[in-house]
């Protein structure tokens, strides 16, 4: 079963965020909790990580390095059987 | 595969949810207080508020100075708030701390600078708990021995007054500051008889070289500092100064043992140390001093 990577309503204030790189290659396991990609953006101090909600098999990647995500947005996949 | 990077690896933190800090805020804001968590916007607040503690800001949130390197407005003072010390006393309570930061804006526009409002604070939170420790970090006040003594005679187990950076970029990221002002401050809280642990901070990555911090760690010891922290400056905003360079975290460790090595009793540096970030730790580890006449004030005000 495919389960979406959404970017969640953070802590953040900001409301556009840059991809920097995915930490995962597709097809590669991971846990909940394991750190996905990472984001920035100008109105934070550092890069964030988005977090696994899921255990499963990275299935896909939906934005690209320097692609523009706000909150809400899928960002992939994961296949969690 | 991290074109797409800005910071590095090491300037990252898990995008925290806002379920967790919930309560933290909620709290700060049925008080009306201000955070310099939220003013400065601190990378570790979710860190910080998901724990149960902050930083609070008191004397309003707009600074009467414009330094380069901080996010806290620059806009004409408001009037000092009498409910304030209250405020942040009963919020203190309400979040169960029990080590209480307090810092604030600077007030040139107010006779004493504001110290007569930390004083009230210091009380405030000793009459909620009398068990709580206590930790300022005040402005230079002008260089005032008055403002200071008002300040240490209302008993804080830590005195903070941070340096910020090496002499020859005051003008640059500090321009109404004076470094010797500022060394003075801290002199004056360390010679007094008020036994604060006398507290500083750097930040690196805005221009220094390693001798002139190297410098600025000999002038804070002479001083009589004994509680450093050194943290990575990140720039607010694209109006703020540019970060020069990202200190790596090994660069940091080494700092930390050279200024045990030099005799500060407690050192924290790394790329996210900020002055307040788990500032328990080091009281904790050294002890408080504080003195028993203070107790005495703490016994009538409890009788």
């Amino acid at each position: 079963m495919l389960k979406d990577i959404v970017l969640e309503t953070t802590e953040s204030e900001a409301t556009e965020f840059t991809v920097s790189y995915w930490k995962v290659d597709p097809g590669a396991a991971v846990r909940e909790g394991d750190e996905l990609l990472i984001v920035e953006s100008v109105d934070d101090k550092t890069a964030l990580a988005v977090i696994s909600r899921h255990a499963g098999t990275l299935a896909e990647i939906l934005v690209q390095e320097n692609a523009t995500v706000a909150p809400g947005d899928r960002l992939g996949r994961i296949d969690v059987e | 595969m991290k074109t797409g990077a800005r910071l590095p690896a090491w300037l990252t933190k898990p995008l925290a949810n806002p379920a967790e800090t919930r309560f933290v805020r909620e709290t700060l804001r049925s008080h009306g207080l201000n955070t310099v968590c939220d003013e400065a916007r601190c990378p570790n607040r979710a860190d910080c508020f998901s724990r149960g503690t902050a930083t609070f800001m008191i004397l309003g949130d707009r600074c009467t100075r414009d330094c380069r390197f901080c996010a806290v407005s620059h806009a004409g003072p408001l009037p000092v708030d009498p409910a304030e010390p209250d405020e942040v006393a009963s919020a203190a309570t309400t979040l169960g701390l029990n080590f209480v930061v307090v810092t604030s804006v600077t007030r040139d526009d107010l006779p004493d600078g504001g110290a007569a409002q930390f004083a009230a604070t210091i009380h405030a939170i000793k009459r909620a708990d009398p068990s709580a420790g206590i930790e300022v970090l005040v402005p230079d006040f002008g260089g005032s021995t008055d403002a200071i003594e008002t300040v240490l005679a209302a008993g804080p187990d830590v005195f903070g007054h941070n340096v910020e950076t090496v002499e020859r970029l005051y003008h640059a990221v500090r321009k109404d500051a004076r470094y010797e002002r500022s060394l003075e401050v801290l002199s004056r809280a360390a010679a007094s008889t008020s036994g604060a642990l006398v507290k500083s901070s750097i930040m690196l990555g805005l221009g220094e070289t390693r001798e002139e911090v190297r410098r600025v760690l000999v002038d804070l010891l002479a001083a009589g500092v004994e509680i450093i922290y050194m943290g990575q400056y990140l720039r607010p905003s694209a109006e703020h100064h540019p970060v020069a360079r990202f200190v790596t975290p090994e660069e940091f460790d080494e700092f930390a043992s050279e200024c045990l090595s030099m005799g500060f009793r407690w050192a924290s540096a790394g790329p996210f140390i900020r002055s307040s970030y788990r500032a328990h730790e080091a009281v904790e580890a050294l002890g408080s001093r504080r003195p028993a006449f203070v107790d005495s004030v703490r016994g009538e005000e409890r009788a």
